[in-house]
């Protein structure tokens, strides 16, 4: 095979990595900040990209006003999401926590299914149609955009953790409220501005994927493997997620590639199975004791 | 007659009262009619084997729906494929189902809360994609036929025959439930799922007890995708999704997580709730997430929870303290 072809697989695989390492982030910030896991983090993509599409067919916004538009209303979605919704789970017992919020994500799903049908739509992107040519290979602009997006998301959610004063009460909150509230951190506003950030990186990433894969109520799927990216990260660190999740894509797409589509449908179960048996804490993430 | 009413208690009599209708006014009402009851007990059993597993031993899953697709597979594999005999068809299945319900046992074992819901959604995804992908044994995307067996050189193609059939089943399922759930195993399952650490110190084996209870609620679960195809008639892998298994969660929730009676009236409601709200068939998974997050809030023990409460209305006062007391033990 050309040298070209490999590169084009590289690029898919780590676009694609790129949209699970966005789904896992979101999952692993909120979980962190709040105690609940989402899992209806998926059918977020899904609102965050119809909201695009909307915002598309409605106004004649140029891309980039969408992008941004998207991102901070699904801001907004994020801080009621996590009023009606999460704030109430807080204390409930997991079991709970799953059903609850799985039942929301199917209630978006269908609701999303009933206003536009089973279309598969897109939203027009300056990248889409561009290719970037280096010597003999060329790779669409559009997996780059990803790609980039995705790392951005990262080093600047690590500086805002490291550095910014919101950032380290969201940390200090992590670890525990109380002392958190003590300290004077405001938790329930920091709880609201996890979310608001957790459904703002959904919906960047259905933005991010629709010119590739199409907006459809589907899309949600996406949600197991950005499971699998973030438990191979050690449900614990930024790049661990990323880093993982830019695996699980060029695995799964050289796979697709050249052992057929079992095999790339299969690749992240196995790995999510293998990697809780022997490293339970991820390929990255340190043991954690357990209080009885 | 009332002395007789105090000794089986309400649920008793309800129960009996559900099982005559079920039986008796059945032959009166149209062939839609057997066909939903058909369905609706098949869920019941489905709804029960996930009970044992999420309600008893405490165990998230989200597979439920992917061992109904195994014994339903594995049944229409060796009934329509092999030519064996379909009353050894349907157990095959609902056996195969059962080994897959110990081989995810083992990786299960080690994962608790979170994480074991991720790995059931795995599991049901692998499923999926394996059923897709394997075409000539599950005819793929495409679905397969699944044609009514005979007994004793009758074909059950009637509706209400298979439908008779398919209630003796459910009987045998809901009986062996019962007591296995009254017997020492139910019992050691409940104590893992009230705290796993003192049931360790207990004695009980718990690692052998999780992987019993996964064989366990796949078995019941397996069985009911084995008659499901039969009673359906085709299936494809997309009646065993995650809605699917959403839904058997939402039947355990509404009916009463823990308790097999409450199993059995929450997926028998709504399996004939979407038949009433025709209009409404659209919006399905919109109700049903809407009755889910509605019955956790209002009745976190489902309706069992909610009988001791209502019979202490109708029975008399001294009995009804005591069935109050003896049903708020069993169902835990």
């Amino acid at each position: 095979m050309p040298i070209g072809v490999y590169a084009q697989l590289l690029a898919g695989g780590l676009s694609t990595g790129s949209i699970y390492a966005l789904v896992g982030l979101g999952l692993m910030l909120a979980y962190k900040g709040t105690g609940v896991l989402n899992f209806a983090q998926g059918e977020l993509v899904t609102l965050g990209a119809y909201t695009a599409l909307f915002l598309s067919l409605t106004t004649s916004l140029p891309y980039w006003a969408i992008f941004i538009l998207t991102v901070l209303l699904a801001g907004v979605i994020g801080v009621v999401f996590e009023r009606l919704l999460v704030r109430p789970l807080m204390l409930a017992p997991e079991f709970t926590v799953v059903v609850a919020t799985l039942a929301v994500g199917l209630m978006i799903k269908d609701a999303l299914r009933i206003a536009w049908q089973e279309t598969v739509s897109s939203i027009p992107s300056p990248f889409a149609d561009v290719s970037v040519r280096l010597g003999d290979i060329s790779i669409n602009a559009q997996y780059l955009w990803v790609t980039f997006c995705a790392l951005a998301i990262m080093g600047i959610l690590a500086l805002f953790f490291r550095n910014n004063l919101a950032g380290k009460a969201m940390r200090a909150v992590a670890q525990n409220q109380t002392a958190a509230r003590l300290m004077g951190i405001r938790v329930n506003r920091v709880f609201s501005a996890t979310f608001a950030l957790s459904t703002a990186i959904a919906a960047l990433a259905g933005i991010l994927i629709a010119p590739i894969h199409g907006i459809e109520p589907e899309m949600g799927n996406v949600l197991i493997k950005g499971f699998v990216a973030a438990v191979l990260g050690g449900f614990n660190s930024l790049v661990g997620c990323v880093i993982a999740a830019f695996m699980l894509g060029v695995i799964e797409t050289f796979g697709g590639a050249f052992f057929g589509g079992l095999f790339k449908d299969v690749t992240a179960f196995a790995l999510l199975i293998l990697v809780l048996l022997v490293r339970p804490n991820g390929l990255f993430g340190s043991a954690e004791a357990r209080r009885v | 007659m009332s002395k007789l009413l105090r000794t089986v208690g309400p649920v008793g009599v309800m129960s009996i009262a559900a099982l005559v209708i079920s039986i008796a006014i059945q032959p009166w009402l149209g062939s839609y009619f057997h066909y939903i009851g058909m369905l609706a007990l098949i869920n019941a059993i489905a709804a029960i084997g996930l009970n044992i597993l999420t309600g008893s031993a405490g165990q998230i899953s989200l597979c439920n729906s992917s061992f109904m697709a195994i014994g339903a597979y594995a049944t229409t594999y060796f009934y329509t494929q092999m030519g064996l005999v379909y009353w050894l068809s349907l157990p095959l299945g609902a056996l195969i189902a059962a080994v897959c319900g110990f081989l995810l046992g083992f990786p299960a074992l080690r994962l608790r809360g979170f994480y074991l819901a991720v790995v059931t959604l795995g599991f049901l995804e692998l499923t999926q994609v394996l059923v897709e992908q394997l075409p000539d044994i599950t005819g793929g995307v495409r679905g397969i036929a699944s044609p009514r067996p005979y007994l004793f050189h009758y074909k059950l193609s009637n509706d209400l025959a298979f439908y008779y059939v398919v209630l003796a089943i459910t009987l045998v399922v809901i009986f062996t439930a019962v007591s296995l759930l009254r017997s020492p195993t139910g019992r050691a399952f409940n104590a893992i799922r009230n705290n796993e650490a003192v049931a360790q110190t207990l004695g009980i084996p718990v690692a052998r007890m999780k992987i019993q209870a996964f064989v366990l609620s796949a078995l019941y679960a397996g069985l009911a995708g084995g008659l499901y195809s039969t009673a359906v008639g085709f299936i494809d892998p997309l009646e065993f999704g995650l809605g699917t298994s959403v839904r058997h969660v939402i039947y355990i929730v509404v009916g009463g997580v823990g308790s097999v009676g409450g199993s059995v009236v929450g997926a028998v409601l709504l399996t004939f709730l979407p038949e009433l709200l025709r209009s409404f068939k659209e919006y399905n998974d919109f109700v049903f997430g809407g009755i889910l997050l509605v019955s956790l809030i209002a009745m976190p023990r489902g309706l069992a929870g909610l009988l001791p409460k209502i019979t202490a209305h109708f029975w008399s006062r001294s009995k009804s303290a005591d069935a109050a007391g003896v049903a708020a033990k069993v169902v835990p």
